[in-house]
């Protein structure tokens, strides 16, 4: 793999539910998420899918956690106790790489608003997060070091 | 003060890890503090350990292993004076090659370090693949590391876990390799092994 560059895109939302939910019920739909992300990530093109993670938290402290980490094996999840929950911070993280962050913030939205429309909630998005620092693979050939 | 330095692959399961470690740490009366570096404006990583009750430092603005290896001598620094740990727990960014940061430990001032370990983690799922496409950043982890943990014993095939075990071996003969399933609490014999 040759100047394969990472793209680290995060997205951060509120969404607020039409009625209180369990915070457990956000699990499955988490895990779909991550796996939806990566998928549409590798059919773009990605060289290497890094980690795509997601976090629903609720302001009780409870919080559902899910993870992908390739397009073959399933995606994972974890959570912490938590009660029944109206509104919910969601965090979206995508690193991939050999996908510029344009495309990576593209996706991850179109995949956090399918699910969004899912589950009838609304929206108030935070501003997206891209690069920031840049890592090319393999880190030692010059270029890499230029954009460093 | 202990220093615990977590490196691996993004997503290998690093933060699971810690979470065990710190929990395992906790349980045993020791102080533990966790130095955590993620990549992304937005963490998601220090938000759970946060809600965990962990005592979270954060290093923003860059990555450990490129440029922020000073940053992070500061902060061993601060949390030297400010708290006093038993044990600093470190997980590494997990997109570059975190041999910068032994090279900045000598610059550490503070409690002399009673121990300096290098803990990598390893995903069964991809590591032939890593191998293959990101050859030097994934074997200077395992090849530096002083204990080797696969993770998802519990759900990778024994042919993958077979294969990484292999992979790992041929790197590194002499670190210990542990098998974990993060999804239930660590056998204390491993997390002995692991912060000891």
């Amino acid at each position: 793999m040759s100047g394969a560059r990472l793209a680290a895109v995060a997205l951060r939302q509120v969404w607020r539910l039409p009625k209180a939910r369990p915070g457990r019920e956000w699990q499955r739909p988490l895990e779909e998420l991550v796996a939806a992300v990566a998928l549409d990530c590798e059919a773009a093109g990605a060289v290497v899918i890094g980690h795509v993670k997601a976090l629903a938290a609720w302001p009780e402290g409870g919080y559902v956690r899910a993870s992908a980490v390739d397009t073959r094996h399933g995606p994972s999840a974890e959570s912490t106790a938590m009660g029944v929950a109206r509104e919910s911070e969601l965090t979206l993280n995508v690193l991939v790489y050999g996908l510029a962050d344009e495309v990576v913030v593209g996706l991850a939205t179109s995949a956090l608003t399918r699910l969004a429309t899912t589950v009838g909630a609304q929206v108030t998005p935070c501003a997206p997060s891209a690069g920031g620092h840049v890592h090319v693979y393999p880190a030692s050939d010059e270029e890499g070091r230029k954009q460093r | 003060m202990h220093l615990v330095l977590v490196t691996g692959f993004l997503g290998s399961g690093k933060t699971s890890l810690i979470i065990k470690l710190a929990a395992a740490a906790r349980a045993g009366s020791r102080s533990a503090a966790i130095v955590v570096n993620e990549i992304g404006e937005i963490g998601i990583d220090d938000q759970v350990l946060r809600r965990l009750e962990l005592d979270v430092w954060e290093l923003t603005n860059g990555c450990i292993c490129c440029s922020l290896a000073g940053d992070l001598i500061d902060t061993l620094h601060k949390l030297d004076e400010s708290y006093a740990p038993d044990l600093v727990i470190v997980e590494a960014s997990g997109a570059a090659d975190p041999a910068s940061l032994l090279v900045a430990l000598p610059y550490y001032r503070g409690r002399a370090l009673e121990s300096t370990r290098w803990i990598t983690v390893l995903d069964p799922y991809r590591l032939p693949m890593l191998l293959e496409v990101m050859t030097p950043l994934v074997t200077s982890g395992i090849k530096q590391a002083d204990q080797l943990v696969i993770t998802r014993n519990d759900l990778a095939s024994p042919p993958e876990i077979e294969a990484t075990v292999s992979a790992a071996r041929s790197i590194n003969r002499q670190a210990p390799i542990h098998r974990v399933d993060l999804t239930g609490p660590l056998d204390p014999s491993v997390t002995g092994e692991l912060l000891s």
